[in-house]
């Protein structure tokens, strides 16, 4: 096991790598000059050539990845060039601010899909398990931004409930996280569903009735630990969607994290700070895959990692 | 199957946790705060390293230069005793800082910190941006340059007394550098902070003081107690970021925020709702305008520039359009700048007349021509008014597809001239035609815009009006040079002038909006809620 984690995080050296200079070079192929959008009226070509060299952006490209590539390894991300704050610091402080919205949507999507998608296999064809099926299509498919509005509508204008947006109060987190996490708790609820009624159908499930175990302890113990590899996959995936901002989300709602920043580095041609953030997305999604995968092993006992995985 | 229990206790705790942790920055009872719903421009507060207006509606509270403008755009010393007299031909300025001004470090104002502000806008590798509003001082293109590291044309007297001497007589000097790129800043701290300047550490000698320095969600500023000038009304402004417009319209009706600006788009349903009372609006000096590309194959065509004027219907933008939410432009200096010109009528409507005019340039049957736009800007003023001229222009054969493209690309197509025509918004920099015409227009400017307008006599008459003294010749140059600009080359066509507008609640009192499209806070205070 400790030399399938230490060949997959080698993997990702090569990954971070290889995610690092595709950005680097899409982001000099687009039209959009950092320079031109800071200046703006002001970009006469003197004080353009000014910056310019001032950013370093006046240097060979290849200097400049290497350069960046080089302050990289030892974890210097440059600067903003419109903030002119260290890349690093404003990855950390965001980093904080998506890691408590995609925690308690992720904690939202887990808790109430898994319960949801069980008790709707447990009533196939019944009233709950069509509301269930029809809640999870509405929910899967609502846009984002949709939810959002309703909720800060209902809850924060007119109810007066939660905060409307900001993170500055207690509460803040809790209509963000709702809308974040019912995309995912459908999405759950419809996996966990499918994957239960595939276990429960299953000879050892009769086998475990005819011993004469609880229906609690056969849906609990038998039935969904078996269903679970699907929903993990599916879980760890989410995780590092979660995990990589959602924009949004955080432009709805006025909280400063990990999509929002990505997205406004691309408008802005801001090449630090989009690198930055496309490096922090890979090594989510690595990091989560991982996880996942070493998970498998713990939830089911027939999977084992061996040489050459 | 515990294991995956305890799993999800654990979630549930963890976010519980995350969900409940401390608030921030609550407002302190029985204090005077306003609180003003904000755009993030996600840029330093250094204003030698920005542009941003809505940077300066925070900055501007903190940081002073040495002169501004007030409400009404009178020129008014701040840091200096007395507006200085030019001498030796307008080339020389003599400034007495008032004593005893205190930054909010608790340090003492002198001369040298000024010498300081203007020298770190020009050293080269500083690379700041705003260095044009005072680059005509003697030395100053040599720092730029990298040549020097010392500006000889800022002499220091004494302590509070310090002399300005220009290349060349510049009329406009004063209201240029009383922009908030001219902002003085202490020396000592500004070198302690280096980079980190207007990003974790900023202040000046404004009336209030940064408390709360948070460029993720907004900055808290409270009155300083030691402000040299006239006390503020307000304990404290909390500047809240907030992107979304809906969010922010929703913070406002629920009572969390006091003032916000209102899109121009939404006036209209604003004006019928119960929040009526509560509009507000100012007019900045500024131009909505048709920029053609005078090296375009079709429009380098005055006479086809002249057709679009003629075939422009001005009444249906500025009425059934913009719901008279702006004003008819007649001219390209707006009304409240110098150098408008209130004889000139307004642009006639004829398309017959613009029909001739098209088959004289030898276009009878029209043309097809590329309009670009911001995308962000599709559903405001620009967006709609260009849907409107492509309506329009379509009586007299000119076809406009229009181009979106994002902010980036725009920037970087019109730097490089390739934008045929676009709806140009176009606002001073100071309330001097200098930084409206002349920066958009005068030659070398022109061609950073895609717009390419050359007329040596056009030139002539900006050059020789930015050097007059003399007030009354500036004006009549400047109203030559328009009516050249405007009205015989068409290179540009203005349509109107926009309105701004706000949302304010009525217990906030006194909110005195220049036009200079930022907040101003000064004098206002809240009456009882």
């Amino acid at each position: 096991m400790a030399g399938y984690i230490l060949k997959r995080l080698l993997q990702t050296v090569v990954v971070l790598w290889g995610v690092s200079l595709v950005t680097f070079i899409l982001m000099n192929v687009v039209p959009g000059d950092p320079v031109l959008l800071m200046l703006e009226k002001r970009a006469t070509p003197e004080a353009v050539e000014r910056i310019r060299h001032e950013m370093g952006l006046d240097r060979p490209k290849t200097t400049q990845y290497f350069d960046f590539v080089s302050k990289a390894v030892r974890l210097d991300l440059g600067r903003s060039y419109f903030t002119k704050e260290p890349v690093m610091t404003a990855l950390t402080r965001r980093f904080g601010v998506t890691l408590r919205l995609a925690s308690s949507a992720y904690a939202i999507a887990l808790l109430l899909g898994i319960s949801v998608g069980v008790a709707s296999a447990l009533q196939r064809g019944g009233a709950l398990d069509s509301l269930v099926r029809g809640g999870a299509v509405i929910g899967i498919s609502a846009p984002v931004f949709w939810v959002a509005i309703i909720l800060q509508m209902v809850f924060g204008l007119r109810l007066g409930w939660f905060p409307i947006s900001g993170i500055r109060s207690e509460w803040s987190f809790v209509l963000p996280a709702v809308a974040l996490g019912i995309r995912y708790m459908a999405s759950i609820s419809r996996v966990t569903r499918t994957s239960m009624l595939e276990v429960i159908s299953q000879d050892y499930i009769r086998t475990a009735r005819a011993k004469g175990l609880a229906e609690r302890v056969v849906i609990l113990k038998h039935a969904l630990k078996n269903a679970l590899i699907p929903i993990i996959t599916l879980a760890g995936s989410e995780l590092g969607n979660l995990l990589a901002g959602s924009m949004l989300t955080e432009w709805v709602f006025a909280i400063p994290g990990m999509g929002k920043l990505m997205v406004d580095s691309i408008l802005m041609r801001d090449l630090p700070m989009l690198q930055g953030t496309v490096l922090y997305i890979a090594v989510v999604f690595v990091l989560s895959n991982l996880t996942v995968d070493i998970s498998y092993a713990f939830i089911d006992p027939r999977i084992r990692y061996v040489k050459g995985d | 199957m515990k294991k995956l229990g305890v799993f999800m206790s654990l979630m549930l705790l963890f976010s519980a946790l995350y969900c409940a942790s401390p608030a921030v920055a609550a407002e302190e009872a029985g204090k005077q705060v306003l609180r003003f719903g904000a755009v993030n421009m996600r840029s330093t507060l250094d204003m030698q390293y920005n542009t941003y207006p809505g940077v300066m509606d925070i900055s501007d509270h903190v940081a002073e230069p040495l002169v501004m403008f007030d409400y009404k755009m009178n020129l008014i010393p701040v840091l200096v005793k007395e507006l200085p007299k030019p001498t030796e031909g307008g080339k020389v300025y003599r400034f007495e800082l008032k004593p005893d001004i205190k930054f909010h470090d608790g340090t003492t104002l002198k001369a040298s910190d000024v010498k300081f502000s203007f020298e770190r806008m020009f050293l080269a590798e500083n690379g700041a941006m705003n260095s044009y509003i005072a680059d005509m001082i003697v030395g100053a293109k040599d720092m730029l340059a990298g040549k020097s590291t010392e500006l000889v044309g800022f002499k220091i007297i004494d302590d509070l007394t310090f002399e300005i001497t220009l290349e060349t007589p510049y009329a406009p000097f004063l209201a240029s550098i009383g922009t908030p790129y001219g902002s003085i800043y202490p020396e000592k701290a500004c070198r302690e902070a280096g980079k980190n300047w207007g990003l974790t550490t900023y202040f000046g000698t404004g009336p209030y003081r940064i408390t709360k320095f948070d460029t993720d969600n907004g900055f808290y500023v409270e009155r300083f107690e030691d402000y040299h000038g006239k006390k503020p009304k307000l304990d404290a402004i909390d500047f809240v970021f907030i992107e979304d417009l809906n969010t922010r319209r929703m913070e406002y009706e629920r009572g969390n925020l006091d003032v916000i600006r209102l899109e121009a788009t939404l006036y209209t349903e604003y004006s019928k709702s119960p929040f009526a009372p509560e509009i507000g609006s100012f007019t900045p000096q500024g131009t909505i305008f048709v920029s053609p590309n005078l090296q375009d194959e079709h429009l380098g065509n005055v006479k086809v520039r002249e057709a679009i004027s003629y075939a422009v219907n001005r009444d249906i933008l500025v009425g059934d359009l913009m719901n008279n939410t702006v004003s008819l432009a007649t001219t390209f200096i707006p009304p409240s700048m110098m150098g408008f010109d209130k004889a000139v009528p307004a642009y006639e409507y004829n398309v017959e007349k613009a029909k001739q005019l098209m088959e004289e340039a030898g276009y009878k049957d029209g043309f097809e021509v590329d309009a670009y736009i911001r995308s962000e800007q599709i559903n405001d003023t620009p967006g709609r008014t260009l849907l409107a001229l492509q309506s329009q222009l379509k009586a007299i054969g000119i076809s406009i597809n229009i181009v979106q493209v994002d902010a980036a690309s725009w920037s970087d197509i019109r730097r490089g001239g390739k934008i045929p025509v676009y709806v140009g918004t176009w606002y001073t920099d100071f309330p001097d035609p200098d930084g409206f015409i002349n920066s958009y227009l005068y030659s070398s400017n022109a061609r950073l815009f895609s717009n390419h307008y050359n007329n040596p006599e056009f030139d002539k008459l900006l050059d020789e009006a930015r050097s007059s003294t003399d007030p009354a010749k500036r004006e009549e140059m400047y109203k030559k040079a328009d009516h050249l600009a405007s009205r015989v080359d068409f290179s540009v066509i203005p349509l109107f002038h926009e309105n701004m507008f706000y949302l304010c609640k009525p217990y906030v009192k006194d909110l005195n909006k220049s036009p200079d499209n930022t907040f101003h806070f000064f004098d206002a205070y809240i009456e009882k809620k």
